[in-house]
């Protein structure tokens, strides 16, 4: 039993119980607590003190009692919290808990501690004394400290992982690495509280790092290309796939002494770089800048190494999409170009269109050469550079040598202009034939560039063969047909036979029309006009056989009619040229008499010496051994006059999608007699020049014969030196007719031709069109000859000597006579078989 | 049509100057143009009309600048114009130097080459 009396009493006694060794004294029990016990009156100061707060504190006991107060042994913060806190609860509720203070102790350091007070009345009710006990709180404020750096340690944990997963999930929805460097030269360098970042990608070729983006510009070239060989602090982070630290300026020094003097320059106290890689490859270098010495953390260092390991699987993610994308393109591309070349015929046009092709959009510029011996010839170019622009003039050629030995493109390095060319060599088959040179601007910048560049090398190469395989082609039929059409008309002064043919199109292949004019006996001539149905090399070989075997029938002497029924049968027998049309006729050069049958083709024109025409209807029946045609040939005939002139034609002239072909005939009509006195030679192109349609995309083939002469010569000339020819041919016909001496017909010829020069180097001034007019008749043997113009003469300039012509006319003819009016006519005379010489 | 006109090639002598077709005045420069882009004034030089069909004031006009050119350089000048053809005539009727006339190519070499 214990009785335990006012304790500030004291008092002796003796606590029982029958523990003997643990006979304790109340006393005892209070000096040596395991806590402190501490008596205070209400203003604080000390009365009793137990042991253990004195051990505690470091004081003795008369150090304290009367003389210190309570409040006295705490901390500023703790006699705040005393005065604010403590001493109004325990006034308000008489006693306080577990509050936690820090009590100096006598040499000065600090003891946290747990306070529990209590306030006690005396008799009368007043409050007298408080009581406190004092708890150690050392190890449980260790304790609470701990516990404070574990959650603040947990908390930075936890931002540490948000910025992680925002970077990664930044990241993950980056899809170039301008996103890339866009996420880690901001949230990240944000992270770390860095000022200023840069980050450098390995480009295609893996040779240098280049700067994607930074948040300052820097002026540095080497710092926006760096070779990889170069001793730079991201190089080195890039070889080593380390991260490399920088924490000042001199330790840069040490080992980067260019790179501490842009640092020094920058003002930047310490410089971290980070690899981004993919396990063991690494695809580019983040740096991260203080401003100033900075000692990164191992958290940072861990987040940053962690950011580098997304970023570089993200780079690696970015680099095989915009790989995909631009072997897509270039697949694209070379499909687009193998057909459009297809659609271009023969091999320089194909060189053209591949030129053209290829710039701007895939290189500068574009040539391409064929070997020619050991030389090379250009056979197309575009774009800006001269050849071997951009390389050194003392080397231009080893690319494109090697490509051409090898067979293999090859590249040569960029320039100064950071252009490089590339030497693609073209097969025919196995053989080199030539190179396709381009100028390549970022050539280490393109992937997959050594596949495109050979698959260019092989599309080109075959589209080139294949042209030129169709210009052979096309030569052949072309010779074929050449061959075909080829012979001088038939001489006979009697009659002038002129031909005009056009091929449909530079790119069509050969046509299926012909003409032909054969002498039949001494008298007669044959004419043909023919179309084969169909093109190319059959076509003209079928033409040919046609051609042959009309010209074998004929000498037979078989009649129109009779002609073309044996054309059925040969058509028949030998299946070729079937529904084939021919228009044949014979002409009688004594009589002007013309027979004539039309299988299924246009009818002939015929234009009388005064301009007067007609289609010529009669004779007419179906195509060549056709099914459904007219089978029974039958044939006409018709009178020529002398002067007169018919016109045998094939479609080509006529045709066109967007009118009536009896429009076009009557058009042809209308053209052709316009023509009349035109020089035949003239005619023929001149008709097509205004009548045939280019577009149509048909041959056009034309035959002429210009039956006798009229007794007067009458001819109607453009004013262009380039018609001189013509009339003069039309008028050495004429002349031909007429019994003269050799002298006195060149001389009319020379006169003739000089009066119509004159007058249309005289008679119009340049720019104006006219006509100059030639009349010649004989009368009684004397000959007249009369040149007219419609212009103004200009005098003879002395300069230009054409005062010779005149000279000359007076000197070949009797009289010539000169005046000038509305224009001016020249007329000359000349007393003809009299032989007597100029 | 004018390059079909004319064709100049070397001979032991000099240059020799084919002309073909009816040289007018339609072609008369072009073929000067060609012959002179072809030859040298200090070197003989033979023209041969042989297969010339016609020749105007304008074709003489040409010969005759040519001759001045090449003799002027001193060296000769030989036209070849058969005779009974029509440059032959125009070449005679317009008062050309019979010195610098020849009837065939052999004939006009050689001269070239005496002189």
């Amino acid at each position: 039993m214990v009785e335990v009396t006012d304790p500030d009493e004291p008092a002796e006694q003796v606590v029982g119980g029958g523990a003997g060794a643990l006979e304790e004294s109340a006393e005892e029990l209070y000096e040596s607590a395991p806590c402190g016990y501490l008596s205070t009156r209400m203003d604080g100061t000390i009365v009793r003190i137990n042991r253990t707060l004195l051990d505690w504190l470091g004081h003795d006991r008369d150090e304290l009692l009367d003389r210190r107060t309570f409040q006295s042994l705490l901390t500023v913060g703790g006699r705040i919290y005393y005065e604010t806190h403590f001493r109004p609860l325990l006034a308000m509720q008489g006693s306080v808990r577990e509050i936690a203070v820090e009590l100096r102790r006598r040499d000065g350091s600090r003891l946290p501690a747990l306070v529990n007070s209590v306030v006690r009345a005396d008799d009368s009710g007043t409050p007298s004394v408080i009581r406190t006990t004092v708890f150690e709180a050392t190890s449980r404020r260790t304790y609470e400290q701990e516990l404070l750096a574990a959650r603040r340690a947990a908390e930075r944990s936890e931002q540490r992982l948000t910025v992680l997963h925002r970077l990664v999930s930044q990241l993950a929805a980056a899809l170039t690495p301008a996103d890339i460097g866009g996420v880690l030269v901001g949230p990240a360098r944000q992270a770390v509280h860095s000022v200023a970042s840069m980050l450098w990608l390995l480009v295609a070729d893996g040779s240098t790092l280049v700067r994607v983006s930074a948040v300052s510009p820097a002026v540095e070239p080497l710092l926006l290309r760096t070779p990889l060989d170069a001793a730079m602090p991201h190089t080195e982070a890039f070889r080593r796939n380390e991260v490399v630290l920088l924490d000042s300026v001199e330790a840069a020094r040490r080992a980067y002494p260019l790179f501490a003097s842009m640092m020094a320059a920058a003002a930047r106290g310490a410089v971290l770089f980070v690899p981004l890689a993919v396990r063991e490859r690494v695809l580019g270098v983040v740096a991260f800048s203080f401003d100033r010495s900075h000692g990164v953390s191992d958290d940072d260092l861990e987040l940053l190494r962690t950011a580098g390991r997304q970023a570089g699987q993200a780079l690696e993610r970015a680099r095989l999409q915009a790989e995909t994308t631009e072997r897509r393109r270039q697949a694209e591309f070379l499909a687009a170009l193998s057909r459009d070349l297809e659609g271009a015929p023969g091999r320089r046009q194909r060189a053209e269109r591949l030129v053209a092709s290829l710039v701007p959009e895939i290189a500068r510029w574009a040539r391409v050469e064929l070997l020619a011996g050991h030389a090379l010839v250009p056979l197309a170019t575009t774009g800006a550079a001269e050849p071997g622009g951009s390389a050194a003039p003392d080397e231009p050629v080893a690319h494109i040598a090697a490509a051409l030995a090898h067979g293999i493109p090859r590249l040569a390095a960029a320039g100064a202009d950071g252009i490089a060319e590339a030497a693609l060599p073209l097969r025919a088959g196995r053989r080199v034939v030539g190179v396709l040179v381009l100028g390549l601007a970022g050539a280490g910048d393109t992937y997959g560039l050594a596949d495109f560049l050979a698959e260019l090398a092989e599309s080109a190469g075959l589209a080139l063969e294949n042209g030129r395989l169709y210009d052979q082609e096309r030569e052949n039929a072309h010779a074929l047909q050449r061959g075909l059409l080829a012979g001088e008309p038939p001489r006979d002064p009697r009659a002038t036979v002129t031909t005009f043919y056009r091929p449909a199109g530079e790119d069509l292949e050969v046509g299926g029309d012909w003409y032909d004019a054969f002498p039949v006996g001494p008298d007669k001539m044959a004419l043909v006009v023919g179309d084969v149905v169909g093109r190319g090399i059959r076509a003209a070989s079928v033409m040919g056989q046609l051609r042959s075997a009309i010209r074998a029938l004929a000498a037979t002497g078989l009649t129109p009619a009779v002609l073309l029924e044996r054309l059925d049968r040969f058509v028949d027998r030998f299946d070729a040229g079937r529904v084939s049309t021919v228009a044949y006729g014979e002409l009688d050069l004594s009589t002007g008499r013309l027979r004539y049958a039309c299988a299924g083709h246009l009818p002939p024109l015929l234009v009388e010496p005064d301009g007067s025409r007609r289609f010529l209807w009669g004779g007419r029946s179906g195509p060549l051994a056709a099914f459904a045609g007219v089978k029974n040939r039958t044939e006409d005939e018709v009178e020529m006059q002398p002067g007169s002139r018919l016109l045998l034609y094939t479609d080509g002239l006529i045709e066109r999608r967007d009118s009536e072909l009896r429009d076009e005939m009557d058009r042809l009509a209308d053209e052709v007699a316009r023509r009349h006195r035109a020089p035949l030679s003239d005619l023929l192109p001149d008709l097509v020049t205004s009548l045939a349609d280019r577009r149509h995309g048909d041959d056009v083939c034309l035959l002429c014969v210009s039956f006798g002469a009229t007794p007067r010569f009458a001819r109607e000339v453009d004013a262009d030196v380039a018609r001189l020819k013509g009339l003069r041919d039309d008028f050495r016909t004429w002349l031909n007719a007429i019994p003269m001496s050799d002298d006195e017909h060149t001389a009319l010829l020379l006169v003739c031709s000089e009066a119509v020069a004159n007058a249309i180097e005289h008679g119009y001034r340049s720019g104006k069109p006219g006509v100059v007019s030639v009349r010649a008749e004989l009368t009684d043997g004397m000959l007249e000859l009369t040149v007219r113009d419609h212009g103004s003469w200009r005098s003879p300039d002395p300069e230009s000597d054409r005062g010779r012509g005149l000279s000359l006319m007076r000197t070949l003819m009797d009289r010539v006579l000169v005046e000038h009016g509305a224009g001016t006519v020249v007329t000359m005379r000349r007393q003809i078989g009299s032989e007597t010489a100029a | 049509m004018t390059v079909e006109q004319v064709s100049v090639g070397a001979a032991t002598n000099g240059y020799v100057a084919h002309l073909d077709g009816d040289v007018d005045l339609a072609v008369a420069d072009l073929i000067e143009e060609e012959i002179v882009r072809q030859t040298v004034p200090s070197t003989p030089l033979v023209v041969d009309l042989s297969t010339v069909s016609f020749l105007d004031s304008a074709g003489v006009r040409l010969l005759d600048r040519l001759v001045s050119r090449h003799e002027k350089a001193g060296a000769a000048v030989v036209i070849v114009a058969p005779e009974g053809g029509s440059p032959r005539f125009s070449l005679k009727i317009c008062g050309f130097r019979p010195d610098l006339l020849s009837d065939t190519l052999p004939a006009a070499l050689a001269a070239v080459g005496r002189r």
